[in-house]
């Protein structure tokens, strides 16, 4: 196959503006699929991936598609994750793009995270193609939403195709665009064999398949390949291309070729995305640049609901590692919750979707503790420890000072709901740096905002002070001096660790009250008074009680009765069953991620 | 031996509704009593191979207001069943809606208990419940009653109610022990949605009830009711010795029955069924001789230990080991050796003589320890 008939490109959107719709269009249109083959949404494969409509794990697919030209044309579509926690999985698989499709909702403009993808792909050279979906809105303003892109992000927009991918309109300009405005792959073929690892897998029979993008040079299938920054070595069972749920098996990959690795590898970890594929029959002296390790920003305790399904609880884990090298956990325990493990995600989304896969895909009952981020403690004796727990901390009188990470912050929102996000950041520590219009209509703000703010339901905050306008964009940016406390939770007198959070000691006493009238609504009535407090070294600063309830029968149960009242305690049973022994009081589960909705 | 039997007929008519009532009864609606009554007697018929060659042990003709219908109407039903001089045939009464030849018309129609929904009997109490008679209404009824040659008579109190005292209830009790009543069945509260007084309770108009009060009550009736040498026999029952009710503790026991009847139930070969609760729908169905079943419940074998549990527990002679093991071909405090344990040291169950039983503690809070058998 000539190169100049090879395009590879990526399709990059804000979340919700179509990208996996426009997507399965393409694959439908190049005749991939019928579309009585087709199911909604091919790339996006995972349950829970279609559920929140959003892509987890990236994939590619291969489409042939004869252009108006009368040539055919190779399209390697690479999808691309959808959202802020895996911006670094997005990054690598724009670096194995030539271009980018940037889809933008002709009702909604230019968004947070437009933005932030558009300014990646520029970093890494892509050609950027735009289109314009859902013209066929009501609300859609087509040639605003060009002179937006034109103004605000500052690219040729005046050839985008006006499409509908929902409503099948237009489709096959895009295809015929992408032909004729991204450029083919440059041709290395005689250079030392690179290709870029964007994503990979673990199948029970193929054991780990690599996804890459062949940059330089040729790997043949009897090759022996070598992965530069892990420095593992093995011999190549099967090469090829892909197809939607499926592989074609070829001899080779040559440069600027798109496809899959298969070697008996057993471990993802052993193939980071962003690590370099080169092979020993014609090594490379440099892996491609612009490998990170994974860094888990967010960490929680997940604990098995019922103590003895800690081995499965175990088992799910290693299970879903297989399948996600970011995902980073080891065993701890809890005075309160028993055995379970510390977990370390790239953002709070990332483990959200960790814990709903846990109880899904393994019909676990977990509970989650309140997330925490790493916090540096300097110790007076000059140590740094990390923490990422906060029953982990030293006592106050060991601790010279704390740092916490701060995150940059960009918020794109229209104009009139500027006063209350304003106040939202400020209210959650957050250091204005900037405001910019960027049109009649809305503005965008940077802020640093301390990370923990961030964890502490800030998405969910500025959704509702914008009526679901506001988007975001973050990332990490540093670690700062700040002044933080831990805060303990005592019931019935008892310090519960799983409760225990680090707060900022300005917010210390609203969060400690709120988090006692929490807990007094969620805790239950038993058959004594429980008292609720919070505590900051030792000194109690709310305290709320849980009256105790006296009487709990059904006093009249007769013939009629029997059914009724057998339901009414099956509820009562599955109220049970999410609830947590904690020395004598029982804990809801939903309790230890209380201190997440303190401000809503 | 013939297998025991137990008949519940449903009258869903009163003279009016009262403050707490979620049950399925009209007021208001005398005029449908004709085509009520045909129904129930084409449901009865339906029912020919279920009756054949059973002995009917009880009759219950329960409501609603089942006085409030004229004697002849109950006649008729009585007039549908086999039965001997032997069985417990019960009819609910409300007094200020009967007199004294009402008892004597029951009295021939072969009924031999009757059971008297008082509640209290303090016209301020009355009063709040929404009930349409007082306490010398009530008094003079249960002389009639007895007048009539009726011995065994049951009264209905409620406790717990809000703004009725400690003392109020006290002197209820009393009432009952000077007229020398057999049976009493003592109800604390519960408030249910869709009634006045639940309205009355989200406005404010009335005050929340105190636990502590009804617990108070509660512990009031089983003590005082004792030194009159009336016996708690179950969670909310109490009886002068071989006066306990045999109809209702054959569903604690889970002996057959077949109620019949607007949303009545029935337990048959470990069925358990239940009527439609819509009056339009089960003249219909009855009209065109159908069943006006409405669900059907086939229950499990573990749903039949469960309930064979819960329902013991609510009687004082509670789960006798032996019989449970010999029933279910199983070993009752091996399998549940850990709920037992905790249920113990909670103090909420105890046991003697080879039987389980709730404790006075498990009275007061018996759901927490049903649910650990659901």
């Amino acid at each position: 196959m000539k190169k100049e008939r090879i395009r590879n490109f990526c399709i990059i959107a804000h979340i919700d503006h179509g990208k996996s719709t426009l997507a399965d269009r393409l694959i439908e249109n190049t005749g991939l699929l019928t579309s009585r083959e087709m199911y909604d949404q091919v790339l996006d494969n995972m349950d829970i991936e279609k559920e929140r409509g959003i892509t987890i794990k990236s994939q590619a697919v291969r489409m042939v598609y004869k252009a108006k030209d009368n040539k055919e044309y190779i399209l390697n579509l690479i999808d691309t994750p959808g959202h802020v926690d895996f911006s670094y999985e997005v990054s690598r698989s724009l670096a194995a793009c030539d271009g980018a499709v940037l889809v933008v909702d002709a009702a909604q403009g230019v968004e947070a995270q437009t933005l932030a993808n558009v300014y990646m792909a520029l970093d890494n050279n892509l050609e950027i193609l735009p289109v314009i979906n859902k013209i066929d809105l009501q609300a859609a303003r087509p040639e605003h939403v060009i002179e937006e892109i034109e103004n605000i992000i500052g690219i040729e927009a005046r050839h985008a195709p006006l499409i509908s991918a929902k409503n099948r309109i237009n489709i096959e300009e895009v295809l015929e665009k992408i032909t004729q405005y991204l450029p083919p792959p440059e041709d290395h073929s005689d250079m030392p064999a690179r290709a870029l690892i964007f994503d990979s897998k673990f199948d029970a029979y193929k054991g780990v398949i690599i996804f890459c993008r062949v940059m330089d040079g040729i790997i043949k299938q009897d090759d022996t390949i070598y992965l530069m920054n892990t420095e593992k070595e093995y011999d190549i069972v099967e090469i090829g291309y892909l197809k939607p749920g499926g592989f074609i098996p070829a001899t080779e990959l040559t440069s600027g070729e798109v496809g899959y690795i298969t070697a008996s590898i057993k471990n993802v970890e052993d193939t980071r995305v962003g690590d370099t594929v080169t092979t020993i029959q014609n090594k490379a002296k440099q892996p491609l640049p612009g490998y990170k390790e994974a860094v888990s920003m967010v960490f929680c305790g997940i604990y098995p609901a019922d103590g003895s399904k800690y081995n499965v609880l175990k088992d799910a884990l290693m299970k879903l590692k297989l399948n996600d090298a970011a995902l980073m956990f080891e065993p701890e325990s809890s005075a309160a919750l028993g055995f379970g493990f510390r977990c370390g995600f790239l953002g709070l989304l990332h483990m959200e979707i960790i814990q709903e896969r846990v109880e899904r895909e393994f019909d676990l009952d977990i509970i989650t503790t309140a997330p925490s981020v790493i916090y540096k403690v300097i110790k007076t004796n000059k140590e740094v420890l990390n923490v990422d727990n906060p029953t982990n901390l030293p006592p106050l009188s060991e601790i010279d000072y704390m740092e916490e990470p701060i995150a940059k912050a960009i918020i794109i929102v229209p104009t009139e709901y500027v006063g209350n996000i304003m106040e939202l950041c400020q209210d959650r520590r957050g250091n204005f740096i900037h405001m910019e219009y960027l049109d009649e209509n809305r503005a965008k703000l940077d802020y640093e905002i301390p990370l923990n703010e961030i964890i502490y339901d800030f998405f969910d905050a500025l959704k509702s002070r914008s009526k679901g306008y506001a988007s975001l964009d973050y990332e990490v940016l540093k670690y700062q001096r700040s002044k933080l406390v831990k805060m303990d939770i005592l019931l019935n007198l008892e310090v519960i660790d799983a409760l225990s959070f680090i707060v900022h000691e300005s917010k210390a006493y609203t969060r400690g009250r709120r988090m006692a009238e929490k807990l007094k609504d969620q805790i239950p009535r038993h058959q004594f008074e429980i008292p609720i407090q919070a505590a900051i070294g030792g000194k109690i600063i709310a305290r709320e009680t849980v009256r105790a309830y006296r009487k709990d029968v059904i006093a009249k149960c007769y013939g009629g009765d029997i059914s009724r009242k057998k339901k009414l305690l099956e509820k009562q049973k599955e109220g049970k069953k999410r609830m947590r022994q904690l020395g004598s009081v029982e804990v809801p589960q939903e309790a230890f991620m209380s201190v997440l909705k303190l401000d809503s | 031996m013939e297998k025991k039997l137990r008949i519940y007929i449903h009258i869903p008519f009163c003279k009016s509704k009262c403050n707490y009532c979620d049950f399925n009864s009209f007021a208001g609606m005398d005029h449908m009593f004709k085509p009520y009554f045909k129904s129930l007697i084409s449901e009865i018929a339906l029912y020919a191979n279920e009756l054949r060659g059973r002995k009917i042990d009880s009759i219950f003709i329960g409501g609603g207001t089942p006085s409030h219908v004229n004697y002849e109407y109950i006649g008729s039903i009585l007039d549908c069943f086999k039965f001997e001089k032997d069985c417990e045939v019960t009819i609910e009464v409300n007094p200020g809606a009967i007199a004294f030849h009402n008892f004597m018309q029951y009295k021939k129609l072969g009924i031999n208990r009757i059971s008297f929904g008082i509640q209290s009997f303090s016209d301020r109490v009355l009063m709040y419940m929404g009930r349409i008679h007082n306490r010398a209404s009530a008094i003079n009824n249960i002389h009639e009653c007895k007048a009539a040659g009726f011995d065994n008579i049951n009264v209905d109190l409620i406790f717990g109610y809000p703004k009725q005292t400690y003392e109020h209830y006290d002197e209820s009790l009393n009432i009952i022990k000077s007229l020398e009543i057999p049976h009493v069945s003592c109800y604390s509260l519960s408030i249910e949605e869709n009634t006045l007084l639940y309205n009355m309770l989200k406005k404010g108009i009335m005050p929340y009830p105190d636990e502590k009060l009804d617990r108070d009550m509660y512990h009031l009736s089983i003590k005082s009711l004792q030194k009159a040498g009336i016996y708690q026999y179950e969670i909310s029952n109490f009886a002068k010795p071989g006066f306990e009710c045999r109809h209702n503790i054959g569903y604690w026991h889970r002996d057959e029955y077949l109620g019949f009847g607007l949303s009545a139930h029935s337990l048959y070969n470990e069925y358990r069924y239940c009527n439609t609760s819509d009056m339009h729908e089960y003249i219909t169905l009855l009209d065109k001789y159908e069943k006006p079943v409405k669900e059907i419940e086939k229950l499990s074998k573990e749903e039949i230990v469960s309930e064979y549990i819960i329902l013991r527990l609510r009687i004082n002679e509670g789960i006798h080991v032996n019989t449970f093991n010999n029933l279910f071909n199983d070993d009752f405090e091996s399998r549940y050796f850990e709920k037992i344990d905790i249920l113990m040291k909670k103090g909420l169950i105890d046991k003697s003589d080879d039987s389980y039983f709730l404790t006075m503690l498990g009275m007061d809070v018996a759901n927490k320890v049903f649910v650990e058998f659901i």
